[in-house]
């Protein structure tokens, strides 16, 4: 697997755990030019902004590789999502992170609820 | 969803009465602090947002806007941390905001939730008396020194989740009950004593009048002759504080956040000794917000400046403001503010660099220019505001074997008292005046009352021995205190060569060097 297809294999794991847990994906891949936003969700009339890490290793977990410069560029795209559907500041929103590590076929996924808010 | 309660800081030794306006809205989760905060204050984010979760409640994941009211006052501290906690689980809709009225809220949260002391409520309990709010709710640690205002009902809490559950009224939290009256009882113990001090009659007759008068008062002479002795005995013989005094000197200690949490108010006469490498700064009080300095912290009790000399040429001249005007004002980019320094300077230094000038015996081996140079850091100016100059002479062999005792500090103090009674008496209807060294021009012709051959005496004196006006001043107030130590409603002519002879000292070596 190259690092394109990786990606799409994990934000399929992600989407199946969220069906599960009775989210509604209303957006994929959200790009702007800031940044990109890997799943939009929404549950119990709130915004949810998910972005999915996957690793391959043992020695990092997917969540410690989303720093500060990757949150505010989250924060920035989101906003814009928010903008162009003419939703900001009508709904409650959350910014969640989806950490999944694959070690010998076995897969360990972590869900990160209100994992950050802008500074 | 907002929430509005009220909390409280202070600036100097002043205390402010902040609100604390908390909105929750829809949008990107963010907290954002505006009116000014301070770093202090800025940072209470973190400790905010954790302790609630460590509390056990649900962080609202909103736009959180706080806005600290009146908006053009800097807010320092860390008491506005309990407020700001309250204002959020509030907004989120853990109790109405209907519940935080007319109460204040004051306290520093930790990561657990629990509320540590902060400093400053003695300014913020005095204001909050004065705008006549009753309720206030603080950390444990805070409790007794709240308590010294009366007219408060004080509820101390230990956390955040008590605060909470006593604001829903889930439990009961008894109103905070302190005796203050049993803190100015209590008689303070020494472990010296001035019975310790042999010989040196004249010096110890002067600490007598200085400390009945508030008179300054510097010791000069050589290495071991029991100058800072003597000064570590000083206190042992100062009259007791009023409770205007304790609660000025407390002030200004609980914003410079040394007031132990046991023991609310100080109620003894502060002794200060700082060392000699002090800076300006340290002395006067200062920095980027003014804090006060050691001549604050000795406000209403003691500055001992051991090895006078020694002193930066800065330090010294900065106290000729605090020793002339008992305030000291500080400006600062940020903030101006004055703080209240008064304060019985007690100085000593060696006559000079060797030390032996005087010494009946020992050869002094130092050059005129160098003991030129030494005396020079002591400026005419600063000189003539401290009234009482002593020389003291090296102690005898027979002085020091004698068995013979020294008279307890405690008669001495009787004395004290009672010419201090005297005084609290004559100035009972002048603001902020407390000793005959605190009189002002006007209030020289209204209190001092010469003998004519008093009067004779001193113009001799005048004239024979060069004095400066201010000196002349020194010597009238001086004579007073000598007067109210006789119990004489009369300045007589002994009076007044007693305090010539406490003056005489600067024109021996300064005119002569």
């Amino acid at each position: 697997m190259n690092k394109k297809e990786k990606g799409k294999f994990f934000q399929q794991i992600a989407e199946e755990y969220l069906k599960r847990k009775k989210y509604k994906i209303i957006d994929r891949n959200f790009l702007w030019k800031k940044g990109e936003i890997d799943i939009i969700a929404e549950r119990d009339n709130k915004i949810i902004f998910i972005e999915v890490r996957g690793k391959e290793s043992e020695d990092i977990k997917g969540y410690e590789t989303v720093n500060l410069e990757k949150q505010k560029r989250i924060i920035e795209t989101a906003k814009f999502y928010l903008e162009s559907k003419n939703l900001y500041g009508k709904k409650d929103v959350r910014f969640d992170v989806i950490s999944i590590n694959l070690k010998d076929e076995e897969i360990e996924l972590e869900h990160f609820e209100n994992a950050f808010m802008e500074e | 969803m907002l929430a509005k309660l009220k909390s409280a800081t202070y600036i100097g030794i002043e205390g402010i009465l902040v609100d604390v306006e908390v909105d929750l809205s829809k949008g990107i989760p963010s907290f954002s602090l505006v009116g000014l905060p301070e770093t202090m204050v800025k940072e209470s984010k973190e400790r905010v947002l954790t302790a609630i979760r460590n509390s056990g409640f649900a962080l609202p994941f909103k736009k959180i806007t706080i806005n600290l009211a009146p908006a053009d006052l800097r807010k320092e501290g860390t008491g506005l941390d309990l407020p700001i906690a309250l204002g959020i689980l509030s907004a989120s809709g853990y109790f109405e905001s209907k519940a935080l009225k007319d109460k204040i809220f004051l306290g520093e949260l930790s990561l657990d939730g629990k509320l540590r002391a902060v400093k400053g409520v003695l300014p913020i309990v005095i204001l909050l008396k004065e705008k006549g709010f009753k309720d206030v709710i603080l950390p444990y640690d805070n409790a007794k020194e709240a308590s010294i205002v009366e007219e408060l009902n004080v509820y101390p809490v230990n956390s955040l989740l008590e605060a909470v559950k006593f604001i829903k009224g889930e439990i009961r939290i008894e109103k905070f009950k302190f005796d203050k009256e049993k803190l100015f009882s209590e008689l303070s113990i020494y472990d010296v004593d001035f019975s310790e001090v042999k010989g040196q009659v004249t010096a110890k007759r002067a600490l007598e009048v200085a400390a009945s008068g508030g008179h300054n008062v510097l010791f000069i002479g050589p290495p071991g002759a029991g100058k800072t002795m003597l000064a570590r005995r000083f206190p042992t013989i100062l009259p007791k504080m009023t409770v205007e005094e304790a609660l000025e000197t407390t002030k200004i200690h609980s914003v410079a956040g040394r007031l132990p949490p046991d023991k609310p108010i100080i109620t003894t006469r502060p002794f200060r000794a700082p060392h000699h490498t002090i800076s300006d700064i340290g002395l006067i009080g200062g920095g980027h917000i003014p804090k006060p300095g050691e001549v604050s912290l000795a406000h209403n009790g003691v500055l001992f400046l051991d090895e006078f000399t020694e002193f930066s040429r800065n330090a010294l001249e900065v106290l000729r403001q605090p020793l002339e005007d008992g305030f000291v004002s500080i400006g600062r980019a940020r903030a101006s503010l004055i703080f209240p320094a008064r304060f019985i300077l007690l100085a000593s230094m060696n006559p000079c660099p060797c030390g032996y000038l005087t010494h009946p015996e020992k050869e002094c081996t130092c050059t005129q220019g160098q003991i030129r140079k030494y005396l020079s850091k002591i400026s005419g100016p600063l000189l003539d505001r401290i009234d009482i100059h002593i020389e003291l002479p090296p102690i005898s062999y027979s002085e020091i074997s004698s068995k013979k005792e020294g008279e307890p500090s405690e008669k001495i103090r009787e004395r004290v008292e009672r010419a201090r009674k005297i005084q609290l008496e004559r100035f009972k209807n002048e603001k902020g005046i407390y000793f005959n060294a605190h009189m002002k021009q006007k209030h020289l012709k209204k209190y001092i009352n010469i003998s004519e051959e008093g009067e004779n005496l001193l113009k001799d004196a005048m004239e024979k021995m060069n004095f400066s006006a201010r000196a002349y001043t020194r010597i009238l107030k001086l004579s007073r205190t000598i007067a109210d130590l006789e119990e004489s409603e009369e300045i007589k002519p002994h009076h007044i060569a007693e305090a010539i002879q406490y003056r005489a000292l600067d024109r021996e070596y300064w005119s002569n060097y």
